[in-house]
């Protein structure tokens, strides 16, 4: 038996490339659907685990994997706003700390999340370097963002227009970084967080300009009407927030009547939780409170099913490749005919050729099942590394 | 001595016909084959090695009737007691040149492999003038190389009939002559039959005798 391993052995060194790529589809055959498996479940559970940390969600009525999605990885998608009044709403039931959420903006394609200091306690993130914000006008970055965009605390990251023809629109907002947040392997480490007043700032809900009573240019001024002063364009609005303008910024209106994107309700027990949720069953009630584990798991079961679809698909191209080896190793065997005729003819039986032959393969087979017991290992232990580096 | 006794064959799938009414060849003889082609040259080779069987009809190698054997004990036969030696040399391009002299070791368990086969090669290879490339892949030799390397395959065994199939086909006239030489001098040496089919009539004088297959039954 040892010759004929030899003899397999000594076939394959010989023929190197036509075993090598053997070896190569035989091993992405056996390691490709294990290494699916081992990351759709690690994604699986990466999805799932900010979803259970998120008790409860609360936001307009409408598209709910919307609404979860955009709290909780701030991805932009088509959410009606709502108002500041909900977060009211909740504090007042005295079943929940409302963490109210205002997703819209974005820096450098990193999103902005206008929120509360609450909210970082609630996601245990702490400031690597710097601080938490505290006034208006300043921003804690993200691990990445930080990274990615080579800044740190003291310097300035400017908010990006929501379109470059929106010429009335919103104007960009420069605002000073306080602090950079540790990484956390989660979306918040590709965020910027700030204030929410900040963003209302950046929507220009909130706005900052010269004191019209303190003014020397008499020109600004159009006229006095009900004891307010009318300004013309000429009026000087502040695109950053110092500590020498801060209190020009001012509100025109309600707090309560300012958007926001969702509340991230965190009850006090579970009994404050159903309560809490009981309060939103009205069919006529604008906003609607969902849990996100529900949510996601939902997404999930149809990422699954999408799994099953590809799974089906993968047997396909699995026995299509089969039948190319089988055609590979059949048209091998017609060319080494003579050989084996040879072999015949000197005294070998026909088991002892397809003892050979079967080494052969046994041999390929041997060496794809090592090298994807490898890869399957090697991803196995690095699935949260990859799932991290390309994620998040 | 082989003993060929009323031997008629025929392939299933041709009106090829073969028969011999009697052929005796002793031991030690060196014998020539000739015929035109398509009159059986190679079905006789494999008559004698048993690779073919014939329908009616004895083969009687050393007192054995060599064609009633099963194919077990056929193949044993021949792997143990006759060399061949191809046209085309045959030998197995994947192995260097060491291994192809030891094939016949390594293909059938009747055989085998031990120090002293290994101290054998080496021995043929000094004699045959290839020891400087044993473990050379059979692709980079000479057309001369490769067929000395087929000779020390079909003697490695120390077998005691020797079939050569147009051994000569390929060779220019010095190799022609060398390969000729040294099958002649291993029978002499070993009391061996020679059995070489040839078409190159300045040959026949270095044999014993010539058959021509012509004049036996065949059409």
């Amino acid at each position: 038996m040892k010759e004929s391993v030899y003899l397999a052995y000594r076939y394959m060194l010989h023929n190197k490339i036509k075993s090598v790529v053997m070896i190569l589809s035989l091993t992405i055959l056996l390691s490709l659907p294990f290494c699916l498996n081992i990351l759709v479940n690690k994604s699986e559970s990466y999805l799932m685990s900010r979803a259970k940390n998120t008790p409860l969600i609360i936001g307009t009525r409408g598209s709910s994997l919307d609404l979860v999605i955009n709290s909780l990885y701030f991805e932009k998608t088509e959410i009606i706003e709502m108002k500041y009044d909900e977060v009211g709403r909740v504090k007042k039931s005295g079943f929940a700390l409302p963490v109210p959420l205002h997703i819209k903006f974005s820096s450098n394609k990193f999103p902005i999340v206008g929120t509360t200091i609450d909210y970082f306690e609630f996601r245990g993130l702490k400031a690597k370097s710097g601080d938490l914000f505290a006034i208006l006008g300043e921003c804690v970055l993200g691990a990445d963002v930080a990274n990615k965009l080579k800044l740190k605390p003291g310097q300035y990251i400017t908010s990006s227009p929501e379109t470059a023809l929106d010429i009335t629109g919103v104007y960009p907002l420069k605002m000073k970084i306080a602090g950079v947040l540790e990484k956390a392997f989660t979306p918040d480490d590709k965020a910027v967080f700030t204030d929410l007043k900040t963003t209302w700032v950046i929507e220009g809900l909130i706005h900052g300009h010269q004191d019209l009573q303190r003014s020397r240019d008499t020109s600004i001024l159009l006229g006095v009407k009900d004891n307010n002063y009318i300004a013309n364009a000429k009026l000087y609005n502040y695109n950053n927030i110092t500590p020498e303008n801060i209190f020009d910024f001012h509100i025109h209106g309600e707090n309560g009547q300012y958007p926001i994107t969702s509340v991230i309700s965190l009850p006090y027990t579970e009994k404050d939780k159903a309560l809490l949720m009981g309060r939103y069953l009205a069919k006529d009630d604008k906003s609607q409170i969902l849990i996100p584990r529900n949510v996601i798991a939902k997404l999930i079961d149809n990422i699954f099913k999408f799994k099953k679809f590809f799974e089906g698909i993968f047997i396909f191209v699995a026995v299509a490749l089969l039948m190319l080896l089988t055609l590979v190793i059949t048209l091998s065997l017609r060319l080494r005919s003579k050989e084996i005729q040879t072999m015949f003819k000197l005294g070998s039986s026909r088991f002892k050729i397809l003892e050979i032959i079967s080494f052969e393969l046994i041999i390929l087979l041997s060496v794809s099942v090592i090298v994807s017991s490898g890869l399957i290992y090697f991803a196995f232990i690095n699935v949260d590394n990859f799932i991290k580096l390309v994620v998040f | 001595m082989i003993i060929i006794e009323n031997v008629k064959f025929s392939y299933p799938t041709s009106n090829f016909n073969f028969s011999i009414n009697k052929l005796n060849i002793a031991d030690g003889e060196k014998v020539a084959v000739t015929a035109p082609s398509g009159y059986g040259k190679t079905t006789f080779l494999n008559l004698i090695s048993c690779i073919l069987t014939p329908k009616e009809g004895n083969i009687i190698i050393e007192d054995e009737i060599v064609n009633n054997f099963n194919d077990s004990k056929k193949r044993a036969f021949r792997i143990s007691n006759i060399g061949f030696i191809f046209q085309d040399f045959e030998l197995i391009e994947y192995l260097d040149l060491k291994d192809n002299i030891a094939l016949s070791y390594l293909i059938n368990p009747a055989l085998k492999l031990n120090k002293d086969i290994e101290k054998k090669v080496i021995e043929l290879t000094e004699r045959f003038g290839l020891n400087d490339k044993l473990n050379r892949n059979v692709i980079k030799l000479s057309q001369g190389e490769k067929q000395r390397v087929a000779i020390c395959r079909a003697i490695l065994s120390s077998p005691t009939i020797l079939l050569a199939d147009e051994p000569t086909g390929n060779l220019d006239p010095e190799n022609k002559e060398n390969t000729v030489n040294e099958l002649i001098e291993y029978s002499n040496n070993n009391n061996a039959i020679l059995i070489m089919v040839t078409h190159d009539f300045s040959l026949l004088e270095k044999f014993d005798r010539t058959i021509d297959l012509g004049d036996f039954y065949a059409n």
